[in-house]
Parts: structure tokens; sequence; C-alpha cells
């Protein structure tokens, strides 16, 4: 009897929680899991199952953060690319950079092929495994990461969409030349978050000029975003981000990441934001002329059919960003998806 | 079919009548002076002296396509002619070949529609300078172009034009592959104009629906100005006296650019992207944020071809403007002598050689 009551209450506690919906080891929702990079950093990947689990989703997508932001560039409190793409049947990862939120920081700080040597490479191979192809994403020098994984493992590669995915730097403004030029008084960590909370021009934060410069966020959204979707970096990276803007090339182990892109002949999906003050559309528009393959690019301005002039955020939390952003991004997973 | 073809000549024949209502006439310091081109075209300038001590080079102002040279004198306060007279800066404007007081094509008299963007600029440019030197004894000119009227400026140089001592382009497009849809607009357009297309008489067409001007919002107000820079008493004024004719040649020179993605001349022979790379003399370039007709990405491509020295700059709220500037925004906004122009005067002066 006692032995009964022990099975039955498992058998209830087994249904009463969510692990009752469970396929194999996953749960339906988001998780967070950690990742040893080859340099044995341990970086954050979160994972979005959807409902059936990994084995019923409709393709698995790894998405990639600006650089200097953390996961919640997808997902605040549920709203974002990475739930919205996860509710409607898509396996999603999202990684997190080391430095940034629950992932580790390096003491002695760390430069751009770290990130991609390192954390981008892991989260790639975690994601990927076990299944032949999966599609990558990403925002501003994130979308950079996902395009030179995509000429790196091509194929590996079903599809990429880029979100201002920048192909080359320049220096894109003045309070920005202003402060590369004052990098040598910053402390060896630099902290976005309270940077951008500063007033830049007539009383706008260098967060709202910069990120959220189409005034399509609301307020409240606007407050939560400044506090959860920028992290600290170091000045390592800063500077050498700015060296790319000095020559006019992003380089990673020597090689010019537009060579390394233009070895992707898969389909990708490009959105560019005009308003970008963070990112410049003269910054990403240059992809389409690297890539080889099947390039839909669609300007998130008026004239070319979308209900605003989008900026970097905007892209993923503006008034509109669901009908203009999300479901185009939709449309063309599934499509690829379907056709592979 | 009757009642509206009457409706079209009275609302044609309304409008026209209204438009002396929104213009302002040149003021009495601008003096009228005509250029004679190579090939027998009359090219219309206006000199504003300088105000008090002279200094720099004297300035020549090139506007855009379908437009004329009182873009860069719409009045008073929206004058880029006249504000740069005011630092001192012989300033000269003109209207290419027809536009504004030029010469407008008449077959008859030997003046075809068929031009195009290389006639502006290996005709009417150097005839205007020609005439500028005449008049100044200045053998070089400093240069200003909007939009068209700065890819005139590109090709002159990237020609081997050496009478240009320093320029500044503002909202010039010098990339054409940008989005799908607007390719595929700008295509259809092309095709339609490929079908001899001798003429577009925009200020006809503008004209007829005057009084309606920034009331409704056409794709045109869109594409041309950011209301928060332009009121709507400005763009009317501006439709009513700045607007030119645009003929076949020109729009045919343009389609070949969308086509081929690339800055060819006419007969397709030179690639101007190749020989911007040998130009040398120094080049501001200028990008309206908010502009939609000739995007960031679009305007950078043409300092990136540029040989140098020289310079880019986004007219925009990231480097301190009160808002992102649209295309025509950067000649007639309502803070552009605050914001704008004093940059393009200090760009300039920073070239001016030491013994003018």
């Amino acid at each position: 009897m006692p032995r009964l009551c022990s099975t039955l209450f498992l058998a209830c506690a087994l249904l009463l929680t969510p692990t009752a919906r469970a396929e194999g080891p996953w749960r339906v929702g988001k998780h967070l899991s950690g990742l040893r990079t080859r340099d044995d950093t341990r970086v954050a990947l979160y994972r979005y199952v959807p409902d059936g689990g990994p084995r019923a989703s409709r393709g698995r997508v790894l998405l990639f953060p600006d650089v200097g932001m953390t996961h919640r560039v997808y997902d605040v409190f549920g709203r974002g690319l990475a739930p919205f793409l996860m509710r409607r049947g898509f396996e999603v990862f999202v990684v997190e950079y080391r430095g940034a939120g629950a992932s580790e920081v390096p003491l002695g700080g760390f430069d751009f092929e770290a990130l991609v040597e390192g954390d981008a490479e892991a989260a790639f191979a975690q994601a990927s495994s076990g299944h032949e192809r999966i599609f990558l994403g990403g925002l501003g020098l994130g979308g950079t990461i996902a395009f030179m994984l995509a000429g790196r493992h091509p194929e590996q590669v079903s599809g990429v969409v880029g979100l201002q995915a920048a192909i080359t730097l320049d220096v894109p403004n003045e309070p920005v030349a202003e402060a590369l030029g004052r990098l040598e008084e910053a402390g060896p960590w630099i902290d976005l978050s309270a940077l951008l909370q500063r007033p830049l021009f007539y009383g706008r934060s260098w967060f709202e000029v910069m990120l959220a410069s189409d005034r399509s966020i609301s307020a409240h959204e606007l407050a939560e975003l400044r506090r959860l979707t920028v992290s600290r970096v170091p000045r390592n990276l800063v500077a050498q981000l700015g060296g790319f803007m000095k020559a006019g090339a992003i380089t990673v182990s020597g090689e010019d990441v537009r060579a390394i892109a233009g070895r992707y002949p898969g389909p990708s999906l490009l959105l560019f934001a005009p308003r970008d003050n963070w990112i410049h559309p003269e910054f990403s528009t240059p992809l389409r002329d690297v890539l080889p393959g099947r390039t839909h690019v669609r300007v998130l301005s008026l004239v070319e059919g979308a209900l605003l002039d989008y900026g970097h955020l905007g892209m993923l939390f503006g008034r509109w960003s669901r009908l203009d952003v999300y479901d185009p991004v939709l449309r063309f997973l599934k499509a690829e998806a379907r056709r592979q | 079919m009757r009642a509206l073809g009457l409706f079209a000549a009275s609302l044609l024949a309304c409008g026209c009548a209204l438009v002396p209502l929104y213009a302002e006439p040149l003021p009495p310091e601008a003096e009228r002076i005509t250029a004679r081109t190579g090939d027998g075209w009359n090219i219309a300038l206006v000199r504003y002296r300088p105000r008090g001590e002279a200094n720099g080079l004297p300035l020549l102002l090139c506007h855009g396509i379908s437009a004329n040279g009182r873009n860069m004198d719409l009045d008073a306060e929206h004058s880029l002619a006249r504000w740069f007279a005011a630092q001192g800066r012989d300033t000269f404007t003109v209207s290419l070949r027809g536009g504004g007081d030029s010469d407008h094509p008449a077959p008859r008299e030997g003046r075809s529609y068929r031009y195009t963007i290389d006639t502006f600029a290996t005709e009417d440019l150097p005839a205007a300078i020609g005439r500028i030197s005449e008049l100044t004894g200045s053998a070089k000119v400093d240069y200003i172009g909007h939009s068209m009227g700065g890819l005139v400026g590109y090709i002159y140089l990237a020609r081997g034009g050496a009478a240009i001592n320093a320029a500044v382009t503002l909202g010039s497009p010098a990339r054409f592959a940008l989005g799908e849809m607007n390719e595929r607009v700008l295509r259809e357009i092309g095709k339609s104009v490929a079908r001899n297309i001798d003429t577009v008489d925009m200020p006809t067409i503008a004209h007829a629906v005057m009084p309606l001007h920034g009331y409704i919002k056409a794709p045109t107000d869109y594409l041309l100005y950011n209301p928060e820079n332009v009121s709507r008493e400005l763009w009317q004024r501006f439709i009513a006296v700045g607007l030119g004719t645009v003929s076949g040649g020109v729009l045919r020179q343009f389609g070949l650019w969308i086509r081929e993605g690339a800055m060819l001349s006419a007969d397709g022979a030179l690639d101007y992207r190749a020989l911007l790379g040998q130009v040398r003399t120094p080049v501001l370039v200028v990008a309206g944020k908010a502009d939609r007709t000739a995007p960031s990405p679009a305007a950078k491509a043409g300092y990136d071809y540029l040989g140098g020295p020289k310079q880019f700059f986004v007219a925009g709220e990231e480097n301190g403007f009160r808002h992102d500037y649209g295309h025509v925004d950067l000649i007639i906004g309502e803070r552009a002598d605050e914001e704008l122009w004093p940059r393009l005067l200090s760009f300039l002066d920073e070239h001016t050689p030491a013994s003018p």
C-alpha cells in the first residue's frame, strides 16, 4: 500500500509540474544552460523549446545579440523575437557573449576574435548538434558573426537573417568619434549601460539618440531595454572596434569578414534600418553585394512599405516590429524550412 | 471623357493662377547672368555679391533633378545663396538646361530633348564656371551640388575637370541597389521611360494641385522632405518656384545606372565610379539621415569611390541636429543655416588656397 501511494504521488507530481510536457530532458519554454568555449570560458546559452518539444520543431535558429548586449535584446520578459519564433514552432537558441548577462566575465578582458572563435563557435556547435542544418540570425555585429559562421560552415546552415548586420565599419558620428578619442582615459571595462544613460542632445540620452532613434518604443519599454539589454565591455574590445572603423574593415584572424561571408552560398534575409545611429545602414547595405546566394532585402523604411523608418532597437521592440520585422523573418524561416 | 478633360484643365488653370501667391521674387541684389555652352544653349546664372569683405573663392551652387536655381534661394530666410554671400563668398546659382531661366528644349531651334546628366557635366557646368571666371578673375571655384547636382560635380571631376577647388555634395546618390521594392518601382519607371519619353513637365503636374501640397501626403512628400524640418508653407513655396522639367535623356541615364548598378556615362563607355578613385579634389559628402531619395548608404557610396581628401557626414540627430534631415531639408531646412551650412563653409574655407 505505501508503495502504491508513493507511485501515485510521483505520477501526480509529474502530471502537475511543467516536466509533464517534457519530451526527453526538455521542457517547453525557456532554459538556461552553460557552455564551455575552447579557451575554457563559461558562456550562457538560452534555449527556447516550442510546444511538442525539439523533435516537433520546424527548425532550429541560433540568434546572436549585438556586441555589448545581452540575450534580452531578443527577449524582454517574454516579448521579443526569440519567444515569438518559439511560439510559432521554432526551437531557438540565444547566446550571451562573455562579459554579458549570465556569462563569465574574463578578468583580463577579451577581443572580437574571442567572441567569434570562442563563444559563437561553441554556441554553433551546441545548437547544431544532432541537426543537419540550422538557421542563424543576428543584430548588428551579431549579424556579422552569423554571416561569418555561415561562411565557415555553409553545409550546416539553412539560412541566415541579418538584422542590420554590419559588413564594414566606419566612425558613425561625432559623439562616438569623440568618445573613441578619449578611450585611453577609460578604465579597463566600459559600462555601456551607465554611459548610454548620459544626456547627449536636446535632453535625450545616448541610448535614445543612438539605439532608440526611431521613437517607436514606448517610454516604459525604453527604460526596461536600457536596464536590461546593454552590458559592460572591455576597453580593448572597444579599441579593436575603433580600429575596424579606422580601417573600414572588420577582420577576424586576419581575414576580412566580407571574404568569409562571401563563401556562404545559401539563402539570406537582410533587414536594413535606415534611422539606425548605432550600426549605420552604410555599414550593413554593402552586405548584399558580397553574398552570392539568394538574398531577400527589406529596407525598413516608409518608402519601402514599412510602417516607419526603423532604428537599431526599434527593429525588435518598435510599435510595428511584429508586422515589419518578425513576420518577414518568420515567413523566410518557414519558406526555407519547407524548401529544405 | 470630355468632362474629365475640362476638370483637369480648370484644375491646372486654378493651380497655376495660385502659384504667384506662394512665390517670392528674387531679391534686388541678385544679378542675372547668362553663360553660353559649347553646343549653343544659354544657361542662367544668378550672382549674389559678398556682403562685407570678400573671402575665399567664388562659389557655385547647383540644384538637383527636376529643379532649378531657385532651390538655392527660395526666400529671404531659406537661401543657401544669400547665406554664403553673407559669409563673404561671391556666390552664383545655376539653372541647368531645361530649368529656370535657362534655355528649354526646342527641337525646331536645334535644342534637343536628348540631353543627359553627362551633358550637364560636360557642357553646362564648364560654361557656368567659365563665365564665373570671366566675371571674378578666379580660375577656380568652390562647388556645392544638391542631389543630382552633386552627381554632376562627380562626373565633372571624374572626367578630369580641374576648375573646382573643393566640392560639397548634399544627398547625392552613387549607389542604386538598396531595397527590393524601391528597385522594382524604379525598374518599372525605367521601362516606361525607355519608351521614348521626351520630357516630364514636373512644374505643370505639381502646380495643377498647388493648394493641396503639404496637406495631402503624397509619396513624393515622404520621399523628399522631413516635415519636422520643412513646414507646409515652405514646401508649397518650393513647389511654386523650385521645379524644372526633366528630359527623357536624363531619366534614361538614371535608368541605365539602376539597371546596371553602376554610374555609367550615357553611352555606357565610362564607369565614373572607377574614375572617381583618381579624383584628388577635396570633397565633403553629406547625407541626410531621413533622406529617402538618396539614403545615407547611397550617398556614402560616392564618398567611398572618391580618391580623397574627403569627408563624410550625416545630417541627423546623432550629430546634434534637432531632427534628422530629409532630401530637400539639406538646402531649405528651417534650421539648416544654423546646423548644417556652417559646416559646409568651414570645409570650403579649410581648403581655400592661401592666395586665391
